[in-house]
């Protein structure tokens, strides 16, 4: 009796937490300069510029939290997303050369991570 | 003599256990990147933290204290990750580690060599992983395997939650198996589990920083 009472509740706990979660962001990656939309999980900014990385192998939130902390030593960047079924990271900074490809290159691959491409926006 | 030879047997199993206990699932996070686990059982109860310092080793230390025996032991974890590979929305890891340990208690040292090799993607877990020793002229070997799924896909934002079934082997002059049902979930850098079999059971916290 007990064992199903703690599995009725494992699986009640379960469905709140799945209810938590966000669903998938639509992250466009058809990039037009002119007609920018920003992911509305991330506010829009004046002068804002958007660097998505794409990297392989991104599978959980400790992974994501390693390159989150790697990146944000650099305090020119105000907000990092994560995406796990596009496997990007989306950067926001509003100081564009402060925030290089070597330094992103460098920070993913010191979290254990490769990086496949960067594009800026 | 009997009671000697299962004193010792018990004891070694004990040893084993906590060797094998503090390799989480990633051993070796990010460069600069600190861990800090608890773990409490039938058993022991077990605090350990670790700081990896790139993002192929760490060094670790865990104390722990085992209730049945009132003694208190020390140990010193070199985790290294020998390969990692990289797949959309998956990786496959193999660390080893080596230890060193201290017996407070008894005033004795011992070593400890482990290997583990885990696959993952957002769906599916699957670990294995051997501990190795030499406490007297017999070798021991303790096998673990996992098998988790995750009954739904996570987001950055949301709780992970998984149901996984642990199955172990310990070769040490007899052989024994135990089969225990896990469940893990973890938010951002937060980890916890809870598992029970019936005859014992455990909970386990982690959090990375």
């Amino acid at each position: 009796m007990k064992v199903i009472a703690s599995l009725f509740f494992i699986l009640i706990f379960s469905t709140i937490c799945f209810s938590m979660g966000k669903p998938p962001q639509e992250i466009d990656s058809h990039h037009n300069s002119k007609s920018h939309q920003l992911n509305s999980a991330i506010p829009a900014l004046d002068k804002a510029i958007t660097i998505d990385v794409t990297i392989t192998g991104m599978t959980c939130a400790i992974c994501a939290h390693g390159i989150e902390k790697k990146l944000k030593e650099n305090s020119e960047i105000q907000t990092i997303y994560a995406d796990f079924d596009t496997q990007l990271i989306r950067i926001i900074t509003q100081n564009k050369p402060a925030v290089t490809d070597d330094f992103i290159e460098t920070s993913i691959d010191w979290a254990g991570y490769k990086v496949i491409t960067i594009n800026r926006y | 003599m009997r009671n000697s030879f299962n004193y010792t047997l018990k004891y070694f199993l004990l040893i084993i256990t906590i060797c094998v206990s503090p390799i989480f699932s990633h051993p070796v996070t990010f460069k600069g990147g600190y861990a800090v686990s608890l773990q409490s059982s039938n058993l022991l109860t077990e605090g350990y933290i670790n700081k990896s310092f790139s993002k192929r080793y760490s060094l670790g230390l865990q104390g722990f204290h085992l209730g049945e025996s009132n003694e208190t032991l020390g140990l010193l974890h070199y985790n290294y990750l020998l390969k990692r590979w990289y797949f959309h929305d998956a990786q496959a890891n193999i660390y080893t580690t080596a230890s060193l340990g201290w017996n407070n208690t008894k005033k004795t040292l011992f070593p400890c060599v482990h290997i583990k090799a885990d696959a993952e993607n957002r769906r599916i877990f699957s670990s294995v992983s051997a501990t190795i020793m030499k406490p007297s002229h017999d070798y021991f070997l303790k096998v673990v395997t996992r098998l988790g799924l995750a009954p739904y896909k996570h987001q950055f934002s949301g709780v992970s939650t998984w149901f996984m079934l642990e199955a172990s082997y310990l070769d040490y002059r007899s052989n024994q198996r135990q089969f225990m049902p896990i469940y893990r979930g973890f938010y951002k850098s937060i980890l916890w589990e809870l598992g029970t079999n019936g005859t014992s059971s455990f909970f386990h916290f982690m959090i990375h920083y």
